[in-house]
This record gives C-alpha cells, sequence and structure tokens, in this order.
C-alpha cells in the first residue's frame, strides 16, 4: 500500500504533465503568433488608459489587466473544452479511461495558464518597476492573487464546457462573461468611482476582489478593511466555483 | 469463452426523444473475440458503445462490462477499456507521435514507454513515415489511422472502435483490419466495433449483431447470420434483357442502382442463366452476401432522420 501511493501520485503528475504539455505548451511552441490572442484585449484597454496620459488611471489599469488575463484564460478553458468535447471527441476518450474530471477540468486549466503566463509576467514587471519599494513578496501576492482568479474561471469555464452544446455558442458566452466580469465592474478603475449604492454590487463578482487585492499590492490607496475582505472573498469564491464545476459539471451524459 | 459485456434490457431515452435510442436492448459480448455491431444511421449502436464504454448512463437496464456495473465501477471499468469514438478529430499542432504519447502517458505511462510503445505502433499502422507531421496537414484517412493509434496502443482488455475505417482506403482499411485480427490473436484482446461495411464486418468478426430501432435484430457469426436469412439462396444479377415482371416469376426482385436483383433457390436461379445466354442477357450468379441479409432484415424501415443517437451531444443530462 504504501508503495501504492507515490505510485499512484507519480501517475496522476504524468496524467496532468502530458496533458498540461500538449494541449498548452506545444501549441504555443509550435505557433507562437496564438500568443497576441491572449495579449489583445487587457493590453488593449490598458493602451487607452496609458495615452489617456494619468499615470494614476494607468496604475489601476494594470491590475485590471493582471485580473483580466487571468480571468479571460480560466473562461477561455470553457471554449477549449467545449471544442474538445464537440470538435475532436476528445473529451469522449478522456472519460473512457482512468483519467477524472477533476484532473482533466485541472491540466487542460494549466494549459491555458501557460498561454497566460507570458503576459502575467509582463505586466508584473511593470508593476515591480513602477512601484517604489515593490519586491518579491509583491510579486509573490499578485502571482497568488491571479492563480486564485484563474482557478476561479477555471471552473466557470469547465461548467460550462459541460453543458455548452456547440462551439461557436461557447466562444460566444465565455467572450461575453469575459467582458462583463472583467470591464464592468471596477477591475479597471477604483471602486470609488462607483456610486455607494451600486457598490455591493460589485462585491458580488470575484474579479473586483482579484483586482483590489492587485492594487493594494502596487501601491494604490485601499482601505484595510477592503482587503482583508477581498482576501477572504477571492479565495471563497475560487472554492464556491471549484465545487460547482466538481459536483454540478456533467462528466458521464445521462 | 465468459462474457466480457453482458446488456440486459437497456432502454435509453434521450431528452426530447419519444422514441427510445435503445429499446429493451440485450447482449453478451464474449471475451478474446471481435464482435461488430451492424445497423442503419440511429439505430443504436453508438449509443450502446458509449454506454458500455462507461461514458452514457442509461434509462433503464443494465450493463455490466469484466462483471462490474457500468454505472457503479465506472473508475475501475475505465482502467482496462479504451475507444475511438465516431466522427473524432485528432488535436491541432499534435503529430501522431505526440498523439499516440499522449494517449499513453495521460494513462500515467512514463514518457519513454510511451515514445517507445507510439513508435512502434506507428509503424505498425504505416504512420511512422508522418510520425512528425502537424495533424492538419495530414489526409482524412491517416488522420482516422491516429484515432485508432491512440486506442490500440493502450494495450486495454477491451476497446471499442465507433466506425474506425471510416474514410480509409482499401488499403488502409486492411492494415487496420490486419492489426485488429492479431491483437486479438496475439495479444487476446476483446475488440467491439460498429461499421457500416459489410466487408469489414465479414472480414473481422468472430460475431456480429444486427441493430434497428434499439433492438438486436439477429446476431451470430457471419456464417450463421448469413445461412440462416439466406438458406439454400442465390443472387442473380440481372443488368439487361429481362423486364421486372418476368423476373418476378424467378424470385424475389429488388432495385440495387441499375441493377435487378433476384433472390431464388438454385434451380431458378438455372432456369434464369439459361434464359439470360438464350436472350444474351448481361446477368452474374453470386452466394447471397451479408450485405443483402442486412438489407432483408432493416432495408424496409426508414432511416432515422431525427438522428435518435449520435446526436446525443445536443440531449445530454447531467449524471457522473
Amino acid at each position: 500500500m504504501s508503495e501504492e501511493i507515490p505510485s499512484k501520485v507519480w501517475r496522476n503528475l504524468r496524467t496532468v504533465g502530458s496533458l498540461a504539455y500538449y494541449i498548452g505548451i506545444v501549441p504555443m511552441i509550435r505557433i507562437p503568433t496564438l500568443l497576441p490572442f491572449v495579449f489583445a484585449t487587457p493590453f488593449t484597454i490598458l493602451f487607452i488608459l496609458f495615452v489617456s496620459g494619468q499615470p494614476t488611471l494607468f496604475a489601476y489599469g494594470l491590475a485590471g489587466a493582471i485580473t483580466m488575463t487571468a480571468a479571460q484564460q480560466g473562461l477561455f478553458l470553457g471554449a477549449d473544452l467545449t471544442n474538445f468535447k464537440i470538435e475532436h471527441k476528445f473529451q469522449s476518450v478522456v472519460v473512457a479511461s482512468p483519467v477524472s474530471a477533476f484532473t482533466y477540468m485541472f491540466s487542460v486549466a494549466l494549459s491555458e495558464l501557460a498561454f497566460a503566463a507570458p503576459p502575467l509576467a509582463i505586466l508584473t514587471a511593470i508593476i515591480a518597476y513602477h512601484t517604489s519599494g515593490a519586491g518579491l513578496p509583491t510579486v509573490a501576492g499578485i502571482l497568488v492573487v491571479a492563480v486564485f482568479m484563474w482557478m476561479t474561471t477555471s471552473s466557470i469555464g469547465f461548467f460550462l464546457s459541460t453543458y455548452v452544446l456547440n462551439t461557436r455558442t461557447a466562444f460566444l458566452t465565455i467572450t461575453f462573461i469575459s467582458i462583463l466580469i472583467s470591464v464592468l465592474p471596477p477591475v479597471f478603475y477604483p471602486m470609488s468611482v462607483l456610486p455607494a449604492d451600486v457598490r455591493w454590487l460589485s462585491e458580488l463578482v470575484p474579479t473586483t476582489h482579484a483586482s483590489i487585492l492587485i492594487q493594494g499590492l502596487s501601491g494604490l490607496p485601499v482601505t484595510p478593511e477592503q482587503t482583508v475582505l477581498s482576501w477572504i472573498a477571492l479565495p471563497a469564491f475560487t472554492a464556491a466555483f471549484l465545487a460547482l464545476a466538481l459536483l454540478k459539471a456533467r462528466w458521464r451524459e445521462g | 469463452m465468459p462474457s466480457i459485456i453482458d446488456a440486459r434490457a437497456v432502454v435509453k431515452y434521450y431528452k426530447g426523444k419519444e422514441e427510445p435510442a435503445l429499446d429493451r436492448f440485450d447482449l453478451s459480448v464474449e471475451e478474446g473475440k471481435i464482435f461488430t455491431l451492424l445497423g442503419r444511421n440511429g439505430a443504436g449502436k453508438t449509443t450502446f458503445l458509449r454506454i458500455a464504454s462507461t461514458q452514457l448512463a442509461p434509462t433503464s437496464g443494465s450493463v455490466s462490462v469484466f462483471g462490474l456495473d457500468a454505472m457503479s465501477d465506472a473508475r475501475k471499468i475505465r482502467r482496462r477499456v479504451a475507444i475511438t469514438p465516431q466522427e473524432a478529430k485528432p488535436l491541432w499542432t499534435l503529430n501522431p507521435y505526440d498523439h499516440v504519447v499522449l494517449s499513453l502517458m495521460m494513462r500515467g505511462q512514463t514518457h519513454s514507454r510511451a515514445s517507445t510503445k507510439a513508435r512502434q505502433v506507428l509503424k505498425t499502422i504505416e504512420l511512422d513515415e508522418v510520425a512528425g507531421v502537424h495533424s492538419e496537414e495530414l489526409s482524412g484517412g491517416l488522420r482516422q489511422r491516429i484515432l485508432i493509434a491512440m486506442t490500440i496502443a493502450c494495450d486495454v482488455d477491451l476497446m471499442f472502435l465507433d466506425e474506425p475505417t471510416i474514410g480509409l482506403d482499401p488499403v488502409g482499411r486492411r492494415k487496420v483490419w490486419n492489426e485488429l485480427i492479431r491483437l486479438k490473436q496475439e495479444e487476446k484482446k476483446t475488440i467491439v466495433l460498429t461499421t457500416h461495411y459489410m466487408d469489414e464486418a465479414e472480414a473481422l468478426s468472430d460475431e456480429l449483431a444486427i441493430v434497428n430501432r434499439g433492438r438486436v435484430l439477429e446476431r451470430g457469426s457471419p456464417l450463421e447470420v448469413r445461412a440462416k436469412h439466406s438458406g439454400s439462396k442465390i443472387r442473380v444479377d440481372v443488368v439487361s434483357g429481362f423486364a421486372a415482371e418476368e423476373l418476378a416469376s424467378y424470385g424475389k426482385v429488388t432495385r440495387a442502382g441499375n441493377v435487378a436483383r433476384v433472390f431464388t433457390d438454385e434451380a431458378s436461379g438455372q432456369e434464369l442463366s439459361a434464359e439470360a445466354l438464350r436472350r444474351h442477357a448481361t446477368i452474374s450468379l453470386a452466394p447471397v452476401t451479408l450485405d443483402d441479409v442486412f438489407v432483408e432484415l432493416v432495408g424496409s424501415e426508414p432511416e432515422d432522420e431525427d438522428g435518435r443517437e449520435e446526436t446525443s451531444e445536443s440531449e445530454e443530462r447531467a449524471t457522473r
């Protein structure tokens, strides 16, 4: 038994590693022109904020761009999984194998993260350069927030992919959700610009909390109460959506 | 031989459909055999394959695989099965070698073992020369062979192949047939496949079942099924020289393209041949084929246009 556990762990690691490598890293290496698609939307918004000539808005934009990149890549998991399921029938191959739903979701989500890694690295480097006194804790904090964001939206993406019935609907739905949660709430701008009576609404969106935390880590003004709330809310959203994905997503069809 | 798959009174309704895709479907498949499901589109073949391979839940009835319940023991079953789904496509940017290595490594094999096995399987089904070519640059037949390679490389006890040779040229089909027969004979694998090609069913199957409207109409070895339905009959294909009314006096007449096909006994067949010689008409005599038996059994049924099985993606319901 004691020998079986490490062997099982190694097997699972090979499963995760191979799926993430062949679905994420290999396409990125063989077709690097895919990368601009990941950069496009967040960097376009950031560019607009940059040319506006207001350094504070640009600083908020950096927090927003990191949040959007992580969120968007998580959601793209849903579009890719739908494509693998409907067009390639790859999910059929996976279901009829020892690979579990969670392992599959996690592996493909990791492959999406591989695509998000270059823009996240660039954005984090810009924040570190712009923020006086930013060191390893700041960078680590930003990456932790990005990972929470990616896990949350990956769960949403996986959940949606098991219900969406065609690839076109999947891409449209996911693009819509991405914009809905990354552009409308205070992700690229401070919460303080929202009227007081609608702020509670933005607290219901995980991207708000991710952006607030990155804003705080970047040296932008965030109250300690809000920081604490967001550090509680973001992992809570992650746990809730992960549970939803694993308990309610359809692996074997009924 | 013990049964490796045992299906009892399986019923499957898809959401929004009044007709069942499987209707009290009974079937057993013996270990170490090649078993073929034959049927028209929407007959229930793919639905059964998906249930037996633990991808789809039946509405009622039971399916056991390796003596394990396909619903409650799915995890144990999944370690020992692999499937080539119908109309699947390889993943873009990956080449045949990547596909087979991925198929093995996601089942937990090490890279070195997966790599060795991949090269061996790709050579066997003659994909070795294009092992490093992106799948989107390959022909449809070569892409289909990638999917078959992914399944046969897995070294599992039970393989499900849903229309595996569709799109393959005749030479490619025979390569696949030879490999499937080798897997059965040398490695004692059990293979369940569906096909529309009667020659494939005859060439490969130890046993076959003809399925229609969610039920098994007939089963047995190709020889048994043919003998049972053709008896001592022969088939006379008449190209020219006879009116349809005339031919009816010799036996049952059907149309097959430009040919009038007469199913008759040997004596009437000889009589018809003699008459054809006298008239210089073009005819040919042959034994009744599995194709004829299939058409006789299911040919009168209208094809299910609403797609009771393969379109199942649009009618999923939640279970785990």
